[in-house]
């Protein structure tokens, strides 16, 4: 039977955590499906260490926190989080709501169906969509996308986002050779990806923009994505 | 050789033929060269503008999502109180 562990990276989520947890849960009951969360912890100053282990205390062994001392980015998150699942597959997904688990039904159908290596969660395609967003943010994810597929000659409706289920091994294998960091480095594991014959999917989702908390998205992002498109051209 | 240095090749090689054409062609030839770097941007961003643009505008809100999260959120608090977390 498939297991599926969701990594969870986590930094001033305390509001959120609660929900996302529960959400994950409440849909792996509905569907019978076998699911367990591995929360990589980064020393929060707004408490989400505690919470985390409040929940624990309802969700038991299905919950596993990893506690790092300081914030240390994504990449390694997920290096961590692998290292500490028990699934064939592996989920990664954001903590503040915007990807709701309720597309992990669907992802699961997509990657039964196909068998697929990878399944990407999209925006961009037929039944995807977002909410809570300013034209201009519109305008500058979809602006990006588009650069990055044109320079680097990808289709991928979605290169940036960040809700994809992988079979444990690919993503083992890929983020063992990836460099980059923030949005490059969603951009470069598909890449690589397909690089090794892997195979990837894509599924609509909605994006709902979070409703509790800061938002990490700044002007500085989208230096540091130009940064890493360019590093990525030079890459591949 | 990756992506950059191809595309790096690629607009050399164009760069050269075009400067070439230029300097060698006369007339109406010589009139459709020295606009073509301006006609290949002018391609580019309109590419852009009809891919970009149209994504944009059948890029959807989803009110409804919103909403029902909104709820699913007092579900969740519910279940907490029920379980005596404090959180």
């Amino acid at each position: 039977m498939s297991k599926y562990s969701v990594i969870l990276p986590t930094y001033n989520e305390r509001e959120n955590l609660p929900i996302i947890t529960y959400l994950i849960f409440e849909m792996a009951k509905k569907n019978n499906l076998d699911f367990e969360i591995i929360i990589i912890e980064d020393n929060s100053p707004d408490g989400t260490l505690q919470v985390a282990q409040e929940l624990k205390k309802v969700y038991g062994d299905k919950l596993i926190i990893h506690f790092r001392e300081k914030k240390l980015g994504l990449g390694s998150a997920y290096m961590d989080g692998i290292k500490l699942c028990h699934g064939n597959y592996v989920v990664i997904m954001d903590a503040d709501l915007s990807h709701h688990p309720k597309y992990l039904v669907d992802f699961i159908q997509k990657q039964k169906n196909t068998n697929c290596d990878i399944v990407t969660g999209s925006r961009y395609i037929n039944k995807g969509g977002v909410m809570n967003w300013g034209f201009d943010r519109k305008l500058t994810s979809r602006g990006a996308n588009f650069l990055a597929s044109t320079m680097l000659g990808v289709k991928c409706s979605d290169l940036t986002g960040s809700f994809r289920l992988y079979k444990r091994e690919v993503l083992e294998k890929v983020i063992k050779d990836v460099v980059s960091r923030g949005y490059a480095f969603q951009m470069e594991i598909i890449i690589r990806a397909r690089q090794y014959g892997y195979t990837v999917e894509e599924v609509p989702i909605v994006f709902v923009e979070r409703i509790f908390g800061e938002s990490k998205l700044g002007a500085s992002e989208f230096q540091i994505y130009l940064k890493g498109l360019w590093k990525l051209l030079w890459t591949f | 050789m990756s992506r950059g240095t191809n595309l790096f090749a690629a607009s050399s090689i164009s760069a050269i033929i075009w400067i070439i054409t230029l300097f060698l062609s006369t007339g109406y030839v010589n009139e459709v060269a020295k606009s073509m770097p301006t006609y290949a941007l002018i391609l580019y961003f309109s590419y852009a503008l009809f891919k970009v643009g149209g994504d944009l505008s059948r890029l959807k809100d989803y009110p409804e999502e919103a909403e029902s999260l909104q709820k699913e959120v007092e579900e969740s608090k519910r279940f907490y109180k029920e379980k005596g977390l404090k959180l």
